[in-house]
Parts: structure tokens; C-alpha cells; sequence
């Protein structure tokens, strides 16, 4: 249960990351995209007024500017006359291949470099270059012109919102990572309890019924030696041997859980030991064995559990083969594939309830067992973080454990 | 042969008291601590049957003690047989685990007095194991299981099933600690055997 309550924070945090990184990347494009186009206007507006050349009307808000209205401006935007007097830039025309600085607005380079850097971008259209400018190229009088604006102090502002979108992100992904820790504990406290009782309940079940079976066992054996055995004596054997078949089961159940034993195991081995035990049954049922173990498969488990499951596979397939058996073990990737498959004859639709504990589908009349085997099997693969699936198709059956 | 039974569950003591006087010993029974301690000190106990559950016990000093005394001992576990108890300092002659039949505790009943009283050595190249004494190179202690696997590995047979993987951890454990070059391998077709490593 410790798992779920990691797995639901994990991804929950995931999540919340994800979402928050997709609302800030959503928000901070749409910064830098206007400040883009606010640069885009501002290019094109000087480049309308004649390359930066400003004229009279420019300061006369009644005859130059529609929007502007009694001498006022609404508030400074890329479209306000107000902009091309706050903003750095230089505007180049270039006549017969030489470069002319027609305009020069800016500090922080030479004129000489601006021409220079003007015939370097006259092929372009518009964008961004040296990280902070904005320049446009176009044709004015059959001459190309270039202008390029320092948006430095515009971005400024986008890199802020970027910077705290960055910062502001991790955390609030640390703080939900910590509201989820506390929330998954009290969320999943009454699971986590009722999945405890449960393991409690099988771990006593299995000690308490120790015992008794072992004083069961004694004692008949007792009246034998002195009475003889009898019918009754024979059938209690039998019955205890049963019980003892099942509580040897649920004690590998608490194999699973023990996480400390854990080490790199060679399933190619524990499979290929648990068919090599079982060859001679296969042969004498008449059963065709066929294998196709890939060598050196090892996952990081626990030994006992995963030989567990390797057992369970090859005897219910013992049990249930009609005909054919067929293993294969294959790594792709780091992906693990163990298939167990054979001709067991199951109706259709009845793959999802063979993981179901003590169910006996309608192949098990007159075949010993409890209906635990497979269940067992998924309980054990889930601890190792795989997952198993079953399917029923033409009577064929075939469970397939992905680690 | 006189054994100390101490068993936990008087039922079960009584019964296989019955059980062991029916097959010609003698059974010392005890079912708690104070009385396998004092059962222990009065003496003539040949062989041991210990149930781990017993109470105002500590079954590895009493195993400890039964060592000293070159008494082979039978622990009956309520738990399960791993690799982690078979690494004991102190491991009992034999285990058996509960629910367990008659017949598996006199196998091992019978088997572990045989051994502790042959006079058997099994040698595997750099390794060797006195079967009297259940060690292991002189140094480690080893179980009657443990025994049983590495001498069925040197015989080309295959070993007994039941606790397999736990006898086969235990025995690559000790040869690796010391310093052995032997250890003991699964080979699909072929099944486990012993090999031993080179540098």
C-alpha cells in the first residue's frame, strides 16, 4: 500500500507539474509573441514615417495622427507617436550595395558596426536578432531599407515574467508535493489500514492454522500406529494435506511483501529450473512441451517470490494443458515478456477471472487445487512493478506477465 | 536415542512424545525456556527437537549451548525458511517448518543423528564439509539441507526442491566469504551444479 500512497503522490506531483508547465509556457509565449509584435508595429511605423525621418506632422497630434485628440494620446502602446521617441534604434538605407545610416538613435554600438550589421540583415525580412533586436527590411524608392530597434528594456519585462513563471513553477511544485504527501497519508490512511488488517488476518490465519494441522497430522498418525489406519484416518490425512498445501500458499504470500529480500535474479533460470522439474509429468500426460527462454533475463526481486511464480505458472499449466504447453521468456528493450500459453479450453470471456482468489473456472472439475495459483501470480508480479493479463481466445489460454 | 522434545503446544508434545517412544526413543519433553534449560543441564540429551516458538527462550543461545555440548539439534519454524537464517553464526543442525508431518520430523530426526554421528567428508575442489561436525572448511556451520544440496550437486543429482533457493543462497554466501572458489549455478537443460570460478 506504501507503493499506491508513493505512486498516486508521484504522478499526482506529476501532474500538477505538467499542467502548471504547459499554463506558464502558454502564458510566457504569449508575452514573448507580443512583445514580437509590438516590436513588428513599431518597426513598421517607423518604417511608414519614412524610415524614421520624422516630419513636422509628427509633433502636430491634429494633423498627423487620427487616433490622437486635442493633443492627447491614450495610453503609450507600439501604435502611439509617443514610442518612437522612447525607443533605441537606427534605420540603414542601402544605395547601390553601401550602406547609409539614415537614422541613428542608439548608444550602445558605432555607426560603422550599425551599416555593417544593416548589410548582414538586409536579406532577411523581420525577426529578432542579437537576442534583444527587433529589425525590419523593406524597399523604399527602389532602395532596401533596414531598420532594427533595441527591445532590450521590453523584453525585460517577458524575461521576468519568465524568470518568476520559472521560479513561481518549482514552487508550487514543491508545495503541492507537500500537500499531496500529507493529503495522500490521511487519504489513504483507512485503505492502508484495511489493506494492513487484511495482511494481518492472512499472516494469523496462516500461523493459528500451523499448528493445529501439525497436531492434527501427529495425533492420526498416532491411531494408526496403534489402531490401524482406517477409511477415517485416511480421509482426516488427506484433508490435512490439503489444509497444508494452503497454508504452505499463504505463507509465500508474505514472501511477496518482504521487501529486504530483494536481489538480481536470473528468471531465464528460475524458469527453465521449474519446466526442467516438471519435464517427465508433461511427457507422461502426453502434454508437448515447447520453450523459447531467452538467456540471462534477470530482474531485480525477491528469489523465492519470483520462483513462486515461475512454479505456479508450470503447474497450472501441468493441470490444465490438454495437449500443447508452450514458455516463452523475451526481453526487448527493458521491457520483460513471460508467456505461459497452452490449450486449457476455457469458454471465451472468462480471462479476467482466473486471477480472482479461490474461483475454479469449469476446466478445474476434478483437477486438485484451491484457485489461488494465479492469483498469487499477480499479487507477486504487481509487487515487481509488472503486470500480468490473461486471455481466452479459441479455447486457447495464454497469460502473459510484463516486468 | 533420548531427545529432548520442547514443543510449545502440549497437545503436540504429547502426541509426538507418544510417536517417538512408539519408534523406540526416549522422549525428554519440555514446553517452555526454564524447562528445556533445566531438562538441558540434567544431561544425557542426545539430539534436540526445538520449537522457534517457544516461549522465555533465546533459541540461538540454546542452539549455541547445544553446539558446545555436540548435541545435534531440530528447529521447527513457525516462519519460513530463508537464506538469512541459514547465515546465522549458530544455525541449528536442521530445520523443519511448521505444519509438518511425522515423517518429516523423524527424516530429520534420523538424518541429522546419522550425521553427527558418521564420520563423513564431502570435498568439492577448494571446499570441504565435515558431516560430524556440520562445518563447512573448518569455519562455517552448515545445515543438514545444506549438506544434503552440495553433496546430491557433487553426486551430478538433482537436489531436493523444498527450501532449495535458500540452501543455495546460504552455500554461494559462505564459499564467497570464505574466500572459496566454488560456487553453485543453475544451467538451463542441465539444471544446478558446482563450478568453480576463475580468475
Amino acid at each position: 500500500m506504501n507503493k499506491v500512497r508513493r505512486k498516486f503522490v508521484l504522478w499526482a506531483a506529476a501532474a500538477i507539474f505538467v499542467l502548471l508547465a504547459i499554463l506558464l509556457a502558454v502564458i510566457n509565449g504569449i508575452s514573448f509573441t507580443m512583445a514580437a509584435n509590438d516590436a513588428d508595429r513599431l518597426t513598421q511605423s517607423i518604417a511608414d514615417e519614412g524610415g524614421g525621418l520624422f516630419t513636422d506632422n509628427m509633433n502636430d497630434p491634429q494633423q498627423g495622427y487620427p487616433g490622437a485628440q486635442n493633443g492627447r494620446f491614450g495610453p503609450m502602446g507600439p501604435d502611439s507617436p509617443e514610442m518612437k521617441f522612447s525607443v533605441r534604434y537606427f534605420t540603414v538605407r542601402i544605395i547601390g550595395g553601401i550602406a547609409q545610416v539614415t537614422q541613428f538613435r542608439i548608444s550602445a554600438i558605432s555607426e560603422q558596426d550599425a551599416a555593417d550589421w544593416a548589410m548582414k540583415l538586409s536579406k532577411g525580412t523581420t525577426g529578432w536578432t542579437r537576442g534583444t533586436y527587433r529589425y525590419r527590411v523593406y524597399e523604399k524608392d527602389g532602395n532596401t531599407c533596414v531598420i532594427v530597434i533595441d527591445q532590450g528594456r521590453e523584453l525585460l519585462a517577458s524575461y521576468r515574467i519568465l524568470a518568476i513563471s520559472v521560479i513561481g513553477g518549482l514552487l508550487l511544485t514543491a508545495i503541492s508535493f507537500v500537500i499531496l504527501v500529507f493529503v495522500g497519508k490521511r487519504l489513504f490512511h483507512p485503505l492502508e489500514d484495511a489493506d494492513r488488517k487484511q495482511k494481518q488476518f492472512i499472516r494469523e490465519a496462516e500461523n493459528e492454522f500451523k499448528l493445529p494441522l501439525t497436531v492434527i497430522s501427529a495425533n492420526t498418525e498416532l491411531i494408526e500406529r496403534r489402531a490401524g489406519s482406517s477409511a477415517q484416518t485416511d480421509s482426516i490425512n488427506r484433508q490435512v494435506r490439503k489444509m497444508t498445501a494452503l497454508v504452505r500458499k499463504l505463507s509465500t504470500l508474505s514472501i511477496y511483501e518482504d521487501e529486504n529480500d530483494v536481489s538480481a535474479v536470473s528468471l531465464s533460470d528460475l524458469l527453465s529450473a521449474a519446466i526442467d522439474a516438471e519435464k517427465e509429468r508433461y511427457e507422461s500426460r502426453g502434454i508437448r512441451l515447447e520453450t523459447n527462454i531467452a538467456p540471462d533475463v534477470t530482474v531485480n526481486g525477491s528469489a523465492e517470490a519470483l520462483r513462486g511464480v515461475c512454479e505456479q505458472l508450470v503447474d497450472n499449466s501441468l493441470k490444465f494443458s490438454v495437449s500443447r504447453a508452450l514458455f516463452t521468456l523475451s526481453r526487448e528493450g527493458g521491457r520483460i515478456t513471460l508467456c505461459a500459453s497452452n490449450d486449457a479450453r476455457l469458454p471465451d470471456g472468462t480471462a479476467d477471472q482466473v486471477f480472482d482468489r479461490f474461483t475454479r473456472l469449469s476446466n478445474a472439475n476434478g483437477v486438485e487445487g484451491d484457485g489461488l495459483g494465479l492469483s498469487f501470480v499477480k499479487d507477486a508480479v504487481k509487487v515487481h512493478d509488472g503486470r500480468v493479463e490473461a486471455k481466452v481466445s479459441n479455447g486457447e489460454f495464454c497469460v502473459r506477465i510484463l516486468l | 536415542m533420548r531427545i529432548l522434545l520442547s514443543l510449545s503446544d502440549r497437545d503436540l508434545l504429547s502426541a509426538y512424545e507418544s510417536l517417538l517412544s512408539l519408534d523406540g526413543d526416549e522422549a525428554v519433553t519440555a514446553f517452555d525456556g526454564a524447562q528445556t534449560a533445566s531438562k538441558l543441564a540434567e544431561g544425557g540429551i542426545e539430539l534436540a527437537v526445538l520449537d522457534s516458538a517457544l516461549s522465555r527462550i533465546d533459541i540461538g543461545r540454546i542452539v549455541r549451548m547445544l553446539h558446545e555440548e555436540n548435541i545435534p539439534s531440530v528447529v521447527a519454524l513457525r516462519g519460513r525458511l530463508n537464506t538469512a537464517l541459514l547465515l546465522q553464526n549458530e544455525p541449528a543442525n536442521a530445520y523443519i517448518t511448521f505444519p509438518f508431518q511425522p515423517a518429516e520430523l523423524r527424516a530429520a530426526v534420523t538424518d541429522v543423528a546419522k550425521k553427527a554421528s558418521g564420520n563423513e567428508i564431502t570435498v568439492f575442489d577448494d571446499v570441504e564439509i565435515d558431516v560430524r561436525r556440520f562445518l563447512l572448511c573448518g569455519r562455517a556451520r552448515v545445515t543438514a539441507g545444506e549438506i544434503d544440496v552440495f553433496s546430491s550437486l557433487i553426486c551430478g543429482e538433482a537436489p531436493e526442491k523444498r527450501h532449495l533457493s535458500a540452501y543455495v543462497g546460504a552455500l554461494n554466501n559462505k564459499f564467497e566469504r570464505l574466500g572459496k572458489k566454488t560456487r553453485i549455478v543453475y544451467s538451463p537443460g542441465r539444471g544446478y551444479g558446482m563450478v568453480t570460478l576463475h580468475e
